[in-house]
């Protein structure tokens, strides 16, 4: 009855099974892309607001406008995000599904997205001025136009005008400059000018706030200053909501993280994974391309080489933690300390570059990703053909001319890809930098406009490492963890771009020298 | 002409210079893996060498009567007698200035107590009102009164506290009186009678009291109701306990101190015997002390033989012999001050972090409170007197569980693409679906263990339901498939064949996986797997999706650069592919194959983020798939940012990074090594 | 009387220094522990063009690589003896090999052009020489083009990429390239067996015109090329000289068998 299965049958089973094992590694990838990018997306595709009712455990019958999660993991609970009088910053709340009514959509209450990270939904109702007048709701648009004008000055005058006179004012002081010179004088007054008219307009930023009603009927008050955004969602067609999304793209990227990493964006991360990257590169480059050409130009075909070549190979297979215990112990630890005696004795017991930071992960990382540097710029150098080399020796070359014009600008792509390859590595390694600099919250960037501008001793911050915070700290389904899936999205989509960028480099490069 | 050749020369001078400039950064790649090694090597060296008493200076007081003495190289104060009577803290390193004064009458019994770090004053009046007071940090008095007739039978008497809990041993002639007192309670003072031809040891912080007699031990609780007997086979001479009376030091007759450690042994706390340590003949124990953040201790025994030793394993690792025996000692970092009438003399342990030998890591060790030796790793922060427990074995067990099952995942899968893509499509097919597993290379591990940590942990349950559920009908299906696949295959364009294999199975994986998630509640009930944890399980899958790619790129590199005149040669003997790929193929590639899985393992055993993420990080000892992990990688991770410089855990957690290091330096050497080899032989096409 | 061959015969054994563009005496060379020339003794007459023959293998190409130094690149090269260029021994010590080579040049069997534009290859070893003058270099650059006989072909396209000109022309380039640095000698190692027989001829002629300016040597192994092209011939094999004599001579009437069974086709 069983027929014997027959050669091509099982060769057939064999196939199968392997062409499953490769479906089965695609699939994966594309779910992992897939599935982070539509949790990521959440985050800024905006949600329209119902009205839901719904049954409170306590057997209240409840009416509230609330927004629906994403990413709910069953059937049987229902997640809102509901803003109601006694609660008006959104909060979570979690269904039975038995425990649900009905929801419609509802056009006029609006997602207040306030400044502190907090978002409240409810329908505008009036906004009245500093002697409690009130004015039509039309006025909204043209009072926020005023805030952020506002605003700006505001901004502007603290960060440059003022700025600026605390410079010379400090100059003044190192120069020892008497109180009661002319210049000192004229720049107090400056001062203190600009402190009055800040304080006014911090009095006219104040004047003006929004009523908000929720579905109760209770009203609630927002002073216009603390509004970020106002948007209406439910009213959105496809092609605004498009553009809501890249609004809230533009903050996502721009905007420091609020509210302990549930709301805001992702900026100082960033900033602080370009900036690390940038010094990372300028360290590990010149090292890379001048080791992998003395293996490959210079090098004498011995067992020393060979040796060189099996140290290469190794420290790329080192686990990244094990750098950042020797970027700890002896960068950090050990030269750092060294370097604090010598040059920062006044300072001490407070380190300087005795203490994780900038410098020091960046260094950590150009340890890492060496190797990778080494073994693409190799690859690039195999490729360019002898003759080549040997026409450049003829024409009466040194061996250094022949490298640095002739051989390098054709192994130059494969140098790139190599740098490449390391800023992605450098982008998404974690492990070392939580030991060496990278924290889950800093206080200020690494460049500021403060001396001496470029802080290699600070601290900073990590796209990985927020990440990392993220999962131990967001619990799965609320809204705060749409902004780490955006994150992670981000870190991805960045990573992905360069590998392909590199990989299309190189086939490129095998081709044209084929 | 001149010109041109001194152009010449300034040209190959820069040459040269160029060329020793290049080859200093490329002998500086030997330069820095020696770096890091000696680096990784001289942290982890402590662990090593075994520690050892120095003598490092001796203050002379020979004006003062010395009672006891702090940190006094690090700020700390003296406490001396003052005139007439009471005592005086002064400040050694300011001219010992007097800080504070406490003036007694003489007709006071006044006597120091050090209990973790403390130091109190028993204050006793000749009536036996009773104040304890504390000298230098806790401010707290407490006073209370013994009964006057019991105090004034004294012959002998003796303190301990342990807050909130406070115990005098008043001996008369007949019998030994022991006074309780609860600091919260300082009116209700309890009072237990024991005969006075009983040694007698106080335990306020268990409130029980050690008695000794020949050769029997008896544990008996304050109120005398609860009593533990227990008999020793030789004498006893001593008891001592330590700073938390975890532990107990018996000594006997034949020269023998046993340590004791308490147990719960279903629900009765007992005493059981570990570890003995070896005295001359007649030599008794004056005192064992405990270091407090470290696993050492001393005993200072009665012929001023002072023994430094691992109080865990009973290691003993160093022994002086002092001139003379002093009244008093205590012990900061290491830093050993010991107290005679008008000096004291501090001795330096050098190398303290070395008190975990290399023994202790690996061997189980008996802690107090554990019925008998086990593996432990459980840090502790402070002086606090616990003991240091820096077991690797768990940590090693968890990497290497994590690092396994990993592979079991990765193996198959990998492997069965890279046979796929390297053997059975053609070539247009190879160079579009390569490229895109090899994109699974540049994921981020971070990444991978957010996505297991955040969205696949939650439904662990359900995705082990349904994941059993998938594999055990995939053969099933992967086999119906089979038996109709050839003949529709060949009744295909030619051009579309290879990819249906490939579309076909996409499709059927996908709706297969689909279903068996649907499916899965209703099939196999969820809860039989509640309740345990499901770390390693998601671990398997996410770091086993990390290393994929690795095992693959390498595998599918061996197998495709198997000569095509070998495998011509197979087929123009009639061989079917799948003939072709056993006995050719395989045998072949072989040896680049186990370099691909080496490395895959290599890479499994050596991450970080994954496992820190997805784990409970808990360290248990132990192979069972259903229990949390941690692994060594992050272990490092997790404690180094809060480890001293110089500490033992600082030693131990790069000892565990030289393992790592040198780990992958073998599988990595071997690996090349094989591939080396593997290239050589097929390179004659 | 009529002379029916209108040149000059210099018999090579009784060559003056003068005469001489280079001289190799008692020259030997390892290859690791492989000896690949025996104890060469010759000399390369002035403004003439020279050919070694052989089989391959023989160790003309070897032979020819000395006299620029180029083994030297090869590794583990060991030579004995002396060869003087211009009176100078360009294996002694002190010699500069950047300057030997400038003034030696060299083309290849395949033809190697840089991956630049036409313009920049020929300049590329008069940029090495530090003249950055640009009047003067397009001047070198345009006479050395004239003198490879290509300027007519890519005068209007100085700019382009080398890799547009087709094998013969890519080799009159590398050519030019080596004249641009006015060598005294020119190497030339089967410079036309990678070339259709056309272009063949163009480089031949090309050669009988640069002789008047620099010495040419050229490792062939097509007999006919050496018959037609050269003044002297140098029969090797097995990394000894057989025969030396002026190419008429040698073609004709070889004095040694070895000779005549090479040319006459029995072997090789």
């Amino acid at each position: 009855m069983i027929r014997p299965i027959s050669p091509q049958q099982r060769q057939s089973l064999v196939i199968n099974a392997c062409a499953f094992a490769t479906a089965t590694l695609l699939l994966a990838l594309v779910a992992l892309v897939g599935y982070m990018t539509w949790r990521g997306s959440a985050f800024i595709w905006p949600d329209p607001i119902y009205l839901v009712q719904y049954n409170e455990p306590d057997g209240e019958v409840k009416q509230a406008y609330a927004q629906w999660h994403k990413g709910a993991a069953d059937n049987s609970t229902v997640r809102l995000s509901v803003s109601t009088s006694s609660r008006p910053y959104q909060t979570q709340s979690i269904l039975d599904a038995s425990q649900f009514l009905f929801s419609e959509e509802v056009e006029q209450a609006a997602q207040i997205e306030l400044v502190d990270g907090r978002t409240i939904l409810a329908v505008p109702a009036a906004v009245s001025d500093v002697n409690n007048a009130q004015l039509p709701l039309s006025e909204l648009s043209v009072q926020t136009r005023s805030e952020d004008i506002i605003d700006r000055r505001i901004a502007y005058i603290r960060r440059v005008e003022l700025a600026r006179l605390h410079e010379n004012i400090a100059i003044y002081n190192r120069r020892e400059v008497e109180a009661e010179a002319p210049g000192r004088l004229q720049l107090e007054k400056a001062y203190a000018a600009l402190q009055e008219e800040l304080r006014l307009l911090e009095k006219k930023q104040q004047a003006y706030t929004l009523t908000v009603r929720f579905y109760d009927g209770e009203t609630f008050s927002i002073q216009l200053a603390d509004i970020a955004r106002i948007t209406y969602p439910s009213t959105m067609s496809l092609p605004d909501k498009a553009k809501a999304a890249a609004i809230s793209l533009w903050y996502f990227l721009t905007d420091s993280p609020k509210q302990a990493n549930t709301a805001g964006g992702v900026f100082p991360a960033l900033f602080g994974t370009v900036v690390m990257v940038f010094l990372m590169t300028i360290i590990v480059a010149p090292f890379g391309v001048l080791a992998a050409v003395y293996l490959h130009e210079y090098a004498p075909k011995n067992p020393f080489t060979a040796m060189l070549r099996i140290c290469v190979s190794n420290m790329a297979a080192v686990p990244s933690i094990v750098y950042g215990v020797f970027g700890l112990g002896f960068m950090v630890y050990t030269l750092g300390g060294q370097i604090d005696s010598l040059f920062f004795a006044d300072t001490l017991p407070n380190p300087t570059m005795g203490a994780p930071g900038l410098f020091w992960a960046a260094a950590t990382m150009a340890l890492l990703t060496l190797p990778v540097v080494i073994v693409a710029t190799e690859e690039g150098l195999s490729r360019v053909p002898n003759s080549l080399r040997m026409g450049s020796y003829a024409l009466g070359a040194t061996k250094f001319e022949t490298v640095w014009r002739t051989v390098l600008p054709i192994a130059s792509p494969s140098m790139m890809t190599g740098l490449i390859l390391a800023i992605a590595r450098a982008a998404g390694e974690v492990a070392p930098l939580m030991l060496v600099g990278a924290v889950r919250f800093a206080p200020d960037l690494p460049i500021d406009g403060t001396f001496p501008y470029f802080h290699l001793d600070r601290q900073f911050m990590h796209l990985g490492v927020l990440i990392y915070d993220g999962a131990f700290n967001s619990q799965p389904d609320t809204k705060g963890a749409a902004m780490m899936f955006a994150a992670c999205s981000l870190l991805l989509l960045v990573v992905l771009i360069l590998n392909i960028v590199a990989v299309v480099l190189r086939t490129r490069l095998r081709e044209r020298y084929q | 002409m001149t010109a041109l050749s001194q152009q010449y020369d300034q040209r190959m001078r820069k040459d040269t210079r160029i060329r020793r400039l290049v080859t200093l950064f490329g002998g500086g790649i030997l330069v820095l893996l020696l770096v890091i090694v000696w680096h990784l090597v001289s942290q982890t060296a402590p662990l090593f060498i075994s520690p050892s008493f120095e003598k490092a200076q001796t203050f002379d007081f020979p004006d003062r009567i010395v009672l006891s003495v702090g940190d006094i190289l690090e700020d700390g104060l003296l406490v001396q007698q003052a005139s007439p009577c009471g005592i005086e803290t002064a400040q050694v390193s300011e001219q010992n200035k007097v800080v504070d004064r406490i003036l007694k009458p003489c007709t006071h019994s006044l006597s120091i107590r050090e209990e973790r770090d403390q130091r109190w004053l028993f204050d006793i009046s000749a009536n036996g009102q009773v104040r304890i007071q504390g000298i230098d940090g806790d401010n707290a008095t407490y006073a209370f009164a013994l009964p006057e007739t019991d105090w004034q039978q004294r012959l002998e008497t003796d303190y301990a506290i342990s807050l909130p809990h406070i115990a005098i041993r008043v001996t008369t002639a007949s019998q030994h009186l022991i006074f309780w007192v609860d600091t919260r309670r300082l009116t209700d003072i309890h009072k237990d009678e024991y005969p006075a031809s009983d040694a007698v040891v106080l335990l306020p912080g268990q409130q029980k009291v050690v008695t000794f007699q020949g050769r029997k031990i008896a544990l008996t609780e304050r109120g005398r109701e609860s009593r533990q007997t227990y008999q020793h086979d030789y004498p006893i001479n001593w008891i001592g306990r330590i700073e938390n009376s975890r532990s107990l030091y018996v000594s006997d007759r034949s020269g023998k101190v046993e340590r004791w450690v308490v147990v719960n042994k279903s629900g009765r706390f007992e005493y059981v015997k570990t570890y003995s340590l070896f005295l001359e003949d007649n030599e008794q124990p004056l005192t064992v002390q405990a270091h407090a953040n470290t696993n050492a201790g001393f005993v200072l025994t009665d012929m001023g033989r002072l023994i430094l030793f691992n109080r865990v394993s009973g290691e003993l690792l160093d022994i002086i012999q002092l001139v003379d025996i002093p009244i008093s000692w205590s012990w900061y970092g290491n830093r050993l001050y010991l107290v005679y009438p008008g000096k004291v003399d501090v001795w330096t342990i050098n190398n303290l972090a070395g008190v975990n030998t290399p023994t202790s890591l690996f061997v189980p060790q008996w802690y107090e409170g554990y019925l008998g030796p086990e593996h432990v790793y459980q840090t502790s922060s402070g002086r606090d007197f616990n003991e240091a427990k820096y077991a690797l074995i768990p940590l090693l067990m968890g990497s290497l569980k994590a690092a396994l099952a990993a592979l079991v995942v990765a193996i198959p899968v990998s492997i069965g693409a890279a046979i796929y893509t390297g053997f059975f499509t053609t070539r247009r097919w190879r160079k579009s679906i390569k490229p895109a597993i090899e994109m699974l290379e540049a994921v981020p591990s971070v990444v991978i263990g957010f996505i297991a940590a955040v969205a696949l942990a939650p439904v662990a349950d359900k995705l082990l339901t349904s994941l059993l559920l998938f594999i055990v009908t995939l053969p099933l299906l992967l086999f119906v498939v089979a038996l109709f696949q050839h003949r529709i295959a060949v009744k295909m364009p030619t051009r579309l064949r290879f990819g249906a294999d490939i579309a076909a199975i996409t499709l059927c994986t996908l709706v297969w996986a689909g279903l068996s998630l649907y499916v899965a509640d209703s099939v196999m009930p969820i809860e039989i797997f509640s309740g345990s944890s499901k770390t390693t399980l998601i671990v398997a899958i996410a770091l086993g999706l990390a290393i994929s790619s690795t095992i693959y790129t390498l595998a599918e590199d061996a197998i495709e650069s198997v000569p095509s005149g070998l495998k011509n040669a197979s087929f123009a003997l009639g061989a079917t592919r799948l003939q072709t790929l056993r006995n050719i193929v395989l045998r072949v590639a072989m040896p680049g194959l186990i370099a691909a899985v080496m490395l895959g393992f290599g890479r499994a055993f050596g991450e970080t983020m994954i496992v820190l993420m997805v784990t409970g990080n808990t360290p248990i000892p132990s192979w069972d798939l259903f229990e949390s992990l941690r692994a060594l990688t992050a272990n490092i991770a997790i404690e180094l940012p809060e480890a001293d410089t110089g500490g033992a855990l600082y030693s131990v957690l790069f000892f565990t990074a030289l393992t790592l290091f040198i780990f992958t330096f073998i599988v990595n050497t071997v690996a090349e090594w094989l591939r080396y080899g593997m290239r050589e032989k097929v390179k004659y096409d | 009387m009529l002379k029916l061959f209108d040149y000059e015969k210099t018999d090579v054994s009784q060559l003056t220094d003068e005469q001489t563009a280079i001289k190799v005496s008692g020259l030997n060379l390892k290859f690791g522990k492989k000896q690949v020339l025996h104890n060469i003794n010759l000399r390369i007459p002035k403004n003439q063009i020279t050919a070694f023959i052989g089989q391959s293998g023989c160790g003309k190409s070897t032979l020819l690589s000395c006299f620029n130094r180029m083994n030297d690149l090869a590794g583990d090269c060991k030579v004995s003896g002396k060869i003087l260029v211009h009176g100078r021994n360009v294996y002694s010590k002190r010699e500069n090999v950047s300057k030997l080579r400038a003034s030696v040049g060299m083309v290849f069997q395949k033809p190697n052009p840089f991956p630049m534009n036409i313009y920049d290859n020929v300049s590329y070893g008069l940029k090495l020489q530090g003249r950055v003058v640009r009047r003067e270099m397009d001047d070198a650059v345009e006479q050395a083009l004239k003198d490879a006989a290509l300027w007519d072909e890519v005068k209007e396209r100085l700019f382009e990429p080398a890799s547009i000109l087709s094998g013969g022309q890519q080799q009159r380039l590398v050519i030019a390239r080596a004249l641009a640095l006015k060598p005294s000698i020119l190497l030339l190692d089967e410079p036309t067996s990678a070339l259709d027989p056309l272009t063949t001829l163009i480089i031949e002629e090309l050669m009988g015109a640069l002789k008047k300016r620099c010495t040419i040597v050229i490792v062939t192994h097509n007999m006919q090329q050496a018959a037609r092209v050269s003044d002297y011939t140098a029969f090797l094999h097995q990394g000894e000289v057989v025969e030396y004599s002026d190419s008429d001579s040698l073609f004709t009437l070889p004095q040694k068998k070895q000779t005549e069974d090479y040319i006459t086709g029995r072997y090789g």
